[in-house]
């Protein structure tokens, strides 16, 4: 992070879910370029960071600041206009809509329109099978073909920071591959990227630095290549130690 | 500069143009459709001619209760409440100065002496349901299941109970009489051509895709930036627009105006009609339209009674049959056909599927 002020940070976030304390006071910086994943069992709470960041709730204490700005309990429509595009898990596409107008609606916030097309058209040549199927239902894509779908949908925002929530969920491996060497050559060309997910040695592999989150709460961080092996590792993922 | 940023890639307009075209299909295929219907309506009696002109109001009406509810999916009960706006607004301009003296002798005296032509009688039948639903919509598109159902519903409530009350301007529960029927076919079938093409056109503009964005998926229409509210209104005040012109084309189709009209059974009348059709598509309001139009008239033929050529017997079912038909076909089609005639398609889709079935590859080939 080398001593700037960091694009993204999260102090003390809490959220509850009723009696659920779903987050307890978590923290966690992303610096400008950085790849900084999120892992951690079903229920730490990964999803419920990632959404709260994205403005889909509001937190019950702690802050969030972007670019210095500080963005806690702002609206999920606004959070792209700052330059955060959220890919919720699931693979939501528009699935009554072509891909292409999927695509279109990606670049909602631009005003630079001629660049936004050029921008659009560099994701057809990417993905062939998207402009092959450019005028069909987004519905009637495979799976790995809309999951790369929402990515360059949320991309088409021209964000600085693009946060995804389990990209790889329920994808064959060699999908999973191709979604992950997006993301490292999203890095090469200077975009931030937080990225929550399951599989932790996919996360571990492609993150600069990587938190793990059990039980609501950061219970180790660091570099990504000093975890891998990490005597406590297991302990932190597992929620064995507190 | 962001991944697969602008290198300056060829941008393909034929590409982009060939696809508008293709979508224009739909427009096109729906405008001959409704120009035929009025053709061959013109060769029939009178009696027909009064149906197929009742079911193109109809389907002015039908095209504006879509442009909201199948764009958004969100339910929307009010319609027919901006319906009789509408009409009663097209009725008060265009009313010759006599006849608002025998009925409505309690008219502002501006109003009772203002007479206009009936075009811009039946574009202020537009405006000005537009204008209260921009009013009203504010508050309520924020809503969607239940609560939107409850807010429209209450809106066609408050439409009804103020028109049937608001003596000094509608006659209260009397009947308006002597509007001029100046709707025949000619007019019916330009209005409903228009109506559809106003459709089409809302679709195919940005609002209307961000809009049919937030039916498919709200958190990531809002993840993209889109304001649900803003463009949810937006169509809620074209479709009152749509729906005012209509309420004005049955007021001067009937010639005489009563509240009790524009009520549940209407709303019960294009609701289904809309969703035998299939909501999602502007094709399917016009088929589900043309397809319940054809349904109530054989019923109500059969009310009457039918003598099959050749046969003794009159066939006669009993009277208020087609009210229970009509329910039982909007039963059937949420049973089993949820996204209606149309499967929620518009006509360039369906040949579209029909060609890339003979030679598409199988999905498991592509799913990796």
């Amino acid at each position: 992070m080398n001593g700037r002020a960091p694009l993204l940070s999260v102090r003390d976030l809490v959220v509850r879910y009723g009696a659920i304390t779903a987050l307890d006071g978590v923290s966690l910086e992303v610096g400008e370029g950085e790849i900084v994943a999120i892992i951690g069992p079903n229920g730490a709470g990964k999803s419920t960071l990632l959404s709260t960041v994205a403005g889909l709730r509001r937190p019950d204490a702690g802050g969030i600041s972007f670019a210095g700005t500080p963005i806690a309990g702002g609206a999920l429509e606004g959070t792209v206009r700052r330059g955060i595009a959220y890919v919720p898990e699931g693979r939501h596409v528009f699935a009554g809509l072509t891909v292409l107008e999927n695509l279109e609606l990606g670049a909602t916030v631009r005003r630079d329109r001629a660049e936004a097309r050029a921008h659009l058209e560099s994701f057809l040549d990417a993905f062939p099978i998207l402009r092959e199927r450019a005028g069909e239902a987004a519905g009637r894509l495979s799976g790995g073909e809309q999951q790369m779908l929402v990515i360059a949908r949320g991309l088409l925002s021209k964000p600085r920071l693009l946060m995804l929530d389990e990209p790889s969920l329920g994808l064959a491996p060699k999908i999973v591959d191709q979604v992950y060497e997006l993301v490292t050559s999203l890095r090469r060309d200077g975009l931030t990227v937080l990225v929550v997910e399951q599989n932790a040695g996919r996360a571990l592999a492609a993150a600069d630095r990587t938190y793990v989150l059990n039980a609501g709460r950061v219970r180790l961080q660091g570099r990504s290549a000093e975890l891998t092996g990490a005597p406590d590792f297991d302990a932190a993922y597992f929620g064995l130690k507190d | 500069m962001t991944a697969y940023a602008a290198a300056p890639h060829a941008i393909r307009p034929a590409e982009r143009l060939s696809e508008i075209w293709r979508r224009s299909a739909t427009l096109l295929v729906l405008i001959a459709a409704i120009a035929l219907l009025a053709l061959l309506a013109g060769q029939a009696d009178a009696v027909l001619q009064r149906r197929v002109i009742f079911c193109l109001v109809n389907l002015v009406a039908v095209v504006g209760l879509y442009i909201f509810m199948g764009n958004s999916g969100v339910l929307n009960f009010s319609v027919v409440g901006f319906m009789a706006i509408g009409a009663y607004t097209s009725a008060l301009l265009s009313m010759p100065a006599a006849m608002k003296g025998t009925f409505l002798p309690d008219l502002p005296l501006w109003l009772g002496a203002m007479q206009v032509p009936h075009m811009l009688a039946l574009l202020t039948a537009g405006v000005v349901p537009a204008l209260i639903a921009l009013l009203v919509g504010f508050p309520i598109m924020r809503l969607s299941g239940i609560g939107a159902a409850i807010a429209t519903l209450s809106l066609l409530f408050i439409a009804y109970i103020v028109l049937g009350n608001w003596d000094s301007l509608t006659g209260g529960q009397g009947s308006l009489m002597g509007l001029q029927t100046y709707v025949k076919l000619p007019v019916a079938a330009a209005v409903a051509g228009g109506a559809v093409a106003v459709a089409f056109w809302f679709q195919e503009t940005r609002w209307g895709i961000a809009l049919r964005a937030s039916r498919e998926d709200e958190v990531a229409a809002r993840a993209s930036g889109i304001r649900i509210p803003r463009v949810r209104l937006i169509a809620f005040v074209l479709g009152a627009f749509v729906a005012g012109v209509a309420g004005a084309l049955f007021a001067h189709f009937q010639g005489t105006l009563r509240v009790e009209n524009f009520y549940l059974d209407l709303t019960f009348l294009l609701m289904t009609m809309l969703v035998v059709g299939g909501s999602r598509s502007l094709t399917g309001a016009v088929a589900g339209t043309f397809a319940i139009s054809l349904v109530t008239e054989l019923l109500r033929q059969t009310e009457v009674g039918v003598t099959l050529p050749g046969a003794a017997v009159t066939l006669q079912t009993p009277a208020g049959l087609g009210d229970v038909a009509l329910a039982g076909v909007m039963l059937v089609i949420i049973l089993f056909r949820p996204n209606g005639i149309s499967g929620g398609r518009e006509i360039d889709e369906m040949w579209r599927r029909r060609a890339g079935r003979k030679h598409r590859k199988l999905p498991e080939e592509r799913n990796a």
